[in-house]
């Protein structure tokens, strides 16, 4: 037998004895972790009880004072955020974990940045995979369809044959989760978790140089960045099911534009963003839905900001929060919505 | 074009099939350079242009040199000034013009800055010494200049190594070029395993450990400790990443009957400068000694004085080849200085220590340096360096201590398949390339990532 066939063979059977070995549903292949934090967002809503959700990434985490806006407008509003999270982790958190709540919140404010709210693949792959796992239903055609099917033909072939392909970033997880518990464990007397805990600590945002992660981040979402067009782009997004999701379970949405560190420089907005905006704001306005958009808002300056997009946790997260009070308010002024 | 993209595997599965069916050697070079025109113009097609003519016009200056001897000096310089101010335009113009302002604003005279703000065409460093290259050795009648403007147009723009090397010598693989080739299967089965182990250093070793080195020099103010294992991280990245590239480019070179030079022979194991040299990015190193250190005397020069000079001018330049950055040209003067310095404590090219224990004391001071050597060329900035270097140094314990722990745990983890392979290719034990052949593929498989980094030296 010739050396190329071994070599496929001996990888054909490493493949499958693993596959047998990790037997999991495929979209269930969720580290622990992820599903511990969905868990614990399922908590917080339960025990909360919010009347307003305020739906999005690391930039509401950072910028905006819940409980502080909650008081302010008079409702019990609540952060459901996730870092790194885009439109696929907003979708599965809406279908999943906002409208089935009981009571479900009556307002469900979503943040969004630039056209990322019509771009269904953005941060679907490598550790935010385990995320949408995690807050996955057992059967998810739409997700799968708009995000995860794999647009190149290899891949989804690979895919299709090998079931483990999809696991791998849980095995990738549970390799570097496995050394760093038996790192610290050997070499500091670490309990299960802490290493890792400690290098979170160690890189979190603030201590990363401000300047290099804005433009790591401005390239990165570059990448995905080929070209956009609402009209064109919205049938294949998450937004039409996620207004009809939110008609159906008796929810009203309002969208919020935040303001990045580049729009801190007028006019460096591109033109077909600008574009992108009216045409998305327009076709919400169709269904009632208003947009709060804070890109161009001078009151929000550079001293607001820490590292990369995210405001600061002191000054800049205190001025938001006020602004966004200020212009929920009259959106939120409707009367079927009690106050608290 | 990408060598990890599927339109990359695509495009070499059509350039195959139709090459191999070509019987005429003529026509198989024609396709090939325009399959390699395709390949480097995919993104951006005007990178072609500028590389057209920088080639039209070097077969020309050579042709000249061989038909004018007499004035072949003036046609060398006009090709070396037109090579430079290629790269001097594409790659360097807005770092000088900004050292330029800095300068003149240390002086109290505030100039405005003129930047050209053009996109660095990939590769361009990399023909530009191969065609330039071809130049001085036609000169030096090394070489006869060649006639037929489409063979050393392939020389300049064979796509396999085009983008990042290896930097082919005119005197390899031109007769490569102009030699007929006929299909053999056993030149196919010796390609296989080149594209695994490339795929395996690139996609699952140089991207995954790429994660960790990148955060530790996104710190704002870096403990030394972890910048130390950053750099460690790094140093596993570079190697496999470009070495990575390098086993791609030779196996598709192969595929396509053409053999490419090896331009790693395990760094890692160096043991004094000039060992490290004959060993990391040889076709660079090589190319450094032939057309700028020996012909400025190399270590044959008179003086100690005048050999310090000749170290640090051809390994700064070294340096700045590699990127319009004052950190570059440090690591280049940094490796200059070592050199320079081993020669003068009679440690030169031949020497080799004696005895396991000095051998061993060798390798710890030469990975010492070669680490330190790392840790410039990686940071953002000498500045950033400057004060990761002068902060306090913090104790093991604490975050820092066990953050700087696990990155060089986790760069001895992804450095775990290179030891491998190097263990495998010198085991004699015939069912074991085949075996591990298969547990690269489970490896790529199932440990590559999702969102990759584009290979390091696409940038230089």
């Amino acid at each position: 037998m010739s050396s190329a066939w071994i070599a496929t063979l001996s990888a054909l059977l490493l493949l499958w004895g693993l596959d047998l070995v990790l037997a999991e549903p495929r979209i269930a292949g969720a580290a622990s972790r992820a599903v511990a934090e969905v868990g614990e967002l399922r908590t917080l809503v339960a025990e909360r009880r919010p009347q307003l959700v305020l739906l999005g990434d690391s930039m509401v985490g950072e910028g905006v004072d819940a409980a502080a806006l909650g008081r302010r407008i008079g409702l019990r509003a609540l952060n459901v955020q996730k870092g790194g999270a885009a439109s696929a982790w907003c979708y599965l958190a809406l279908e999943n974990l906002i409208l089935p709540a009981q009571p479900p919140p009556q307002r469900v404010a979503v943040f969004y940045r630039d056209h990322f709210l019509t771009e269904p693949r953005f941060r679907v792959d490598g550790p935010y995979r385990q995320h949408l796992a995690a807050l996955s239903g057992p059967d998810e055609p739409l997700l799968e369809r708009l995000a995860l099917e794999p647009v190149d033909p290899a891949i989804a072939w690979v895919r299709r044959g090998l079931p483990l392909y999809d696991r791998r970033e849980a095995l990738r997880s549970g390799v570097h989760g496995a050394l760093m518990d038996g790192v610290g464990a050997a070499l500091f007397g670490l309990q299960r978790g802490a290493a890792e805990a400690s290098l979170t600590r160690v890189f979190a945002d603030g201590a990363l140089d401000p300047r290099r992660l804005g433009k790591r981040q401005l390239d990165a979402e570059r990448a995905d960045d080929d070209s956009f067009a609402f009209g064109r782009d919205v049938a294949d997004s998450f937004l039409p099911e996620m207004v009809r999701l939110a008609e159906e379970g008796g929810v009203s949405l309002v969208f919020v534009r935040m303001k990045r560190r580049r729009d801190l420089e007028p006019n460096r907005e591109p033109k077909e963003l600008a574009r992108y905006q009216q045409e998305l704001g327009a076709w919400l306005a169709e269904r009632g839905i208003p947009v709060v958009d804070f890109t161009h808002d001078a009151r929000l300056r550079p001293e607001h900001y820490a590292a990369g997009d995210h405001l600061s946790r002191g000054e800049g997260r205190r001025v938001f929060t006020e602004l966004l009070a200020e212009a929920l308010a009259p959106q939120l002024a409707d009367p079927r919505v009690p106050r608290s | 074009m990408i060598f990890t993209s599927t339109v990359f595997a695509a495009f070499l599965v059509v350039v195959l099939c139709a090459y191999w069916a070509i019987p005429h050697r003529r026509l198989q070079n024609g396709l090939l350079l325009g399959s390699s025109y395709v390949f480097y113009g995919w993104v951006h097609p005007w990178f072609c242009g500028l590389m057209a003519a920088s080639t039209v016009f070097d077969w020309l200056i050579a042709l000249a040199i061989e038909r004018w001897p007499a004035h072949k000096r003036p046609l060398l310089v006009a090709s070396v000034v037109a090579n430079l101010c290629l790269l001097g335009t594409f790659k360097y113009f807005d770092f000088f013009a900004e050292s330029v302002q800095r300068v003149m604003s240390g002086f109290g005279l505030e100039v405005t800055p003129i930047a050209l703000h053009v996109m660095l065409p990939v590769g361009i460093s990399f023909y530009t010494f191969q065609s330039l290259s071809y130049v001085i050795d036609v000169y030096r009648g090394d070489l006869a200049a060649r006639r037929r403007l489409a063979d050393f147009a392939l020389y300049v723009a064979f796509f396999p190594q085009l983008v990042a090397g290896p930097i082919e010598r005119a005197q390899r693989l031109l007769p490569q070029i102009e030699a007929p080739r006929r299909f053999r299967a056993a030149v196919f089965t010796s390609a296989g395993p080149l594209f695994l182990r490339g795929y395996l250093k690139k996609l699952v070793v140089a991207d995954n450990v790429a994660v960790f080195a990148d955060q530790v020099f996104l710190l704002e103010h870096p403990p030394l400790l972890l910048l130390a294992a950053g750099t460690l991280a790094f140093a596993v990245q570079i190697y496999a990443d470009f070495s990575g590239y390098t086993d791609i480019a030779r196996g598709s070179a192969r595929l396509l009957g053409f053999e490419l030079i090896d331009n790693f022979r395990a760094p890692f194991l160096a043991l004094s400068p000039s060992d490290y040299w004959r060993r990391w990015h040889i076709s660079l190193s090589s190319w450094i000694r032939d057309y700028l250190y020996i012909p400025l005397g190399g270590s044959r020069v008179g003086s100690r004085g005048r050999f310090g000079v000749v170290c640090l001018a051809t390994f700064g330049l070294s340096g700045l080849w590699h990127g319009a950055a004052w950190h570059f040209v440090a690591w280049g003067l940094f490796h200059g200085a070592l050199l320079f310095a081993y020669h003068q404590l009679g440690m030169g090219s031949r020497w080799q220590p004696r005895g396991r224990a000095r051998t061993l004391l060798a390798w710890c001071a030469m990975s010492a340096f070669t680490l330190a050597g790392w840790a410039l060329f990686r940071a953002p900035s000498l500045a950033w360096l400057a004060s990761a270097l002068a902060a306090p140094v913090a104790g093991l314990g604490g975050d820092a201590g066990v953050a700087s722990a696990l990155i060089a745990a986790f760069a001895a983890l992804y450095a775990l398949p290179l030891a491998l392979l190097a263990a495998g290719e010198r085991s004699r034990a015939p069912w074991l390339s085949p075996l591990g052949a298969g547990l690269c593929l489970v490896l790529v498989l199932l440990f590559h990532r999702d969102v990759g980094q584009d290979f390091i030296y696409f940038r230089f």
